[in-house]
């Protein structure tokens, strides 16, 4: 049975914010495995960047992953679900700054769609969802 | 002329032209139509100028159904009726609200709410607001103060006025120098005696809790008594042992709903220092004179149609930063005021307080910006689906006077609570595709209401308007369908509740019937 966290406001902030580039100054550098169809793969060192930035990933992340589909819960599979359909940068700089605009842009496009997700009572986007999975398991994997 | 029916002897036969029970809010504008005129009005008033306990006790019924408010407190039996604790929140339906609808049954009024709209500008006077003017602009919200998510295709920012006036205190003086308006104060109606034929009320019974009975015999009479009393006194009347006044249809006491009023849940904002100019609570000069509204959130009509949802009222409360008592203990300082635990208290807060206090003194001064809001609890009243099977019936227990006390059986649809839950999703999809923030809904298609989830005190329906006899109790003139005189004023005549507080429409209608039983008098 999936154990359900409850998500503090805090926490949710930070999540609703995660389109404030500026938020997002620094990135570790995890490599992905990479997915098949990723063109720039430089674009997944800045996603794991933006995920170690997110806070409370073992908590809100949790939350999230038990939310989407098992199939889904996969670092592989996330990161590719998450760059999907992201254009790539004109400059070839793949920052956090960058790609936190991009999530912005990406999970607005997801509410007017109605690709919305509810984690533990948060109506969120699909593509908020993901990266708060995925900086769950990369919080867990290390 | 206001007397004391405890000093009308017994058998006493009072003749008038108009009777109308009740002095609330509808009963007493029907009554100050009449001030200058050539007819005899009598007022009715159960209980008398203030509270008496006693007298609210005549409003104890069971609730048989839906858990809903205690009867005996979520009204008043004084003269002013339920205006003597209201909040006067006052605007008028939207034309919606009026529209019969394929989706949702039953709804509709007789007539389009443009057909109210001159009633609705007298009613404004009545009760003491600014212009009969509702967009938001007027107010001083202009477009460019509302975020996208209140501005796009399904949500819009709505206002309402704040009316000052208890009907009671403000219109006793006016009535009580008026010499052809004769109120009874303490004057229960027991029951209208309608002959065999139940065609036409021949005269009405009236007892004081003090052992006194007499008799009103006038040419019109109105039921001014309230959402639930109104259906009381119609059951109670008529022939014994049959089916009361009006009901051959089996239609008095049904339809009874109310507004749902409950906790919306949680959003987020995504900036905390973003500007809530849009959601005001405050008085400005408008029309000549100062006059408060309140802004609110609500559904356009148009989003109401195409998703076929019931009218709502969104609205929040704030939960600031911690740091506002830091910059309140400022505040106080720099007034120097002595508030709270003293000077060093405050001053200790400033210190804990002192990163955030200084950030907000600094982007006060630069940017006119204010505490930083961590959340907003939202808030709804959303509309009850007309249901015949909510409903108020007469119990077998007698009240002090002998009548009959009420049964209950509030009830609410399936559709009340998914339509909640679809808005409530709708906001939360809106606020996220404009990068408002994030809403965590507690209504949901799959938990249960709200634990604060309510129907409050606005009590409609349970004579509803219709042309069709055999679809309404009362006529699109509010006069009791096969009754040649018998008129019912208030909330209980709604066919649709729509979202917003009734008061304004009850006193438009009161207006308008006003003009029609001068019409018909003359």
């Amino acid at each position: 049975m999936i154990r359900r966290i409850l998500l503090s406001r805090r926490w949710l902030l930070a999540s609703a914010l995660v389109g404030a580039g500026a938020l997002f100054t620094g990135w570790r550098s995890v490599v992905f495995p990479r997915a098949a169809h990723a063109p720039w793969p430089s674009a997944y060192d800045a996603l794991a960047g933006l995920c170690a930035k997110l806070a409370h990933p073992e908590t809100v992340g949790r939350a999230c992953l038990a939310a989407l589909p098992a199939r889904e819960a996969t670092r592989e599979r996330l990161a590719g679900l998450i760059l999907e359909n992201v254009e790539p940068s004109r400059n070839g700089s793949y920052s956090v700054d960058w790609l936190g605009r991009k999530m912005s842009e990406k999970s607005r496009a997801d509410f007017r769609a109605g690709r919305i997700v509810s984690v533990d009572g948060w109506i969120l986007s699909l593509t908020e969802t993901r990266l708060y999975a995925l900086a769950a398991l990369q919080a867990a994997e290390g | 002329v206001i007397i004391d029916a405890r000093s009308v002897p017994s058998g006493t036969v009072v003749e008038t032209e108009v009777c109308i029970v009740g002095a609330g809010a509808a009963g007493i504008t029907l009554a100050r139509e009449f001030i200058n005129t050539p007819f005899r009005v009598t007022l009715l008033e159960s209980g008398g100028m203030t509270y008496d306990q006693e007298t609210e006790d005549l409003y104890d019924g069971q609730s048989i159904g839906r858990r809903y408010l205690n009867l005996t407190t979520c009204r008043l039996r004084y003269f002013g009726g339920t205006t003597n604790h209201w909040g006067g929140w006052c605007l008028p339906y939207d034309a919606i609200d009026f529209e019969p609808r394929d989706d949702l049954p039953h709804h509709g009024w007789p007539f389009p709410k443009s057909h109210l709209d001159p009633y609705y500008k007298r009613a404004q006077d009545v009760c003491k607001l600014g212009p009969y003017e509702y967009e938001p602009s007027s107010w001083g919200i202009t477009p460019n103060k509302v975020p996208p998510p209140f501005a796009g295709p399904d949500f819009k920012v709505k206002i309402l006025q704040v009316s000052p006036v208890q009907f009671g205190p403000v219109y006793a003086s006016a009535l009580r120098s008026a010499p052809r308006v004769t109120a009874y104060l303490h004057a229960n109606a027991f029951n209208f005696e309608a002959g065999e034929n139940d065609a036409e009320v021949k005269e009405l019974a009236v007892k004081t809790l003090s052992g006194q009975n007499f008799t009103v015999r006038a040419r019109i009479y109105v039921v001014a008594t309230g959402g639930i009393e109104n259906a009381r006194l119609l059951l109670a009347s008529g022939r014994e042992g049959g089916p009361g006044l009006g009901n051959k249809h089996d239609l008095v006491g049904r339809f009874f709903m109310v507004h749902l009023a409950y906790s919306a849940g949680a959003i987020l904002p995504a900036h905390p220092r973003m500007t809530f100019d849009f959601r005001a609570e405050k008085e400005i000069e408008i029309g000549g004179g100062k006059h408060s509204f309140v802004s609110f959130i609500g559904l356009r009509s148009d989003a109401m149609r195409r998703r076929h949802l019931p009218n709502i009222m969104i609205s929040w409360g704030y939960k600031f930063s911690p740091v506002v008592s830091g910059v309140n203990a400022l505040k106080r300082l720099v007034d120097g005021e002595d508030f709270k635990g003293g000077f060093f208290a405050d001053l200790s807060e400033v210190v804990h307080h002192l990163e955030g206090v200084g950030e907000f003194v600094l982007r006060k001064e630069l940017f006119g910006e204010g505490i930083p809001i961590e959340a907003m609890n939202a808030y709804c009243a959303s509309e009850q689906e007309p249901n015949p099977d909510s409903r108020v019936t007469l119990g077998s227990k007698r009240d002090r006077l002998g009548m009959p006390e009420i049964v209950l059986d509030w009830k609410l649809m399936e559709k009340d609570k998914s339509s909640a839950a679809e808005t409530l999703r709708l906001l939360a999809t809106e606020m996220g595709a404009a990068g408002f923030g994030r809403f965590h809904p507690l209504v949901t298609d799959d938990a249960p209401w709200p634990k604060d989830f309510v129907g409050n005190d606005h009590q409609m329906g349970t004579t509803r308007m219709h042309g069709d006899p055999t679809r309404g109790v009362v006529d699109e003139n509010c006069r009791v369908h096969a009754m040649a005189n018998l008129y019912v004023a208030g909330s209980s005549v709604f066919p649709a509740g729509g979202a917003n507080n009734p008061t304004l429409t009850i006193v438009a209608l009161a207006l308008r019937l006003a003009d029609h039983i001068k019409a018909k008098l003359a």
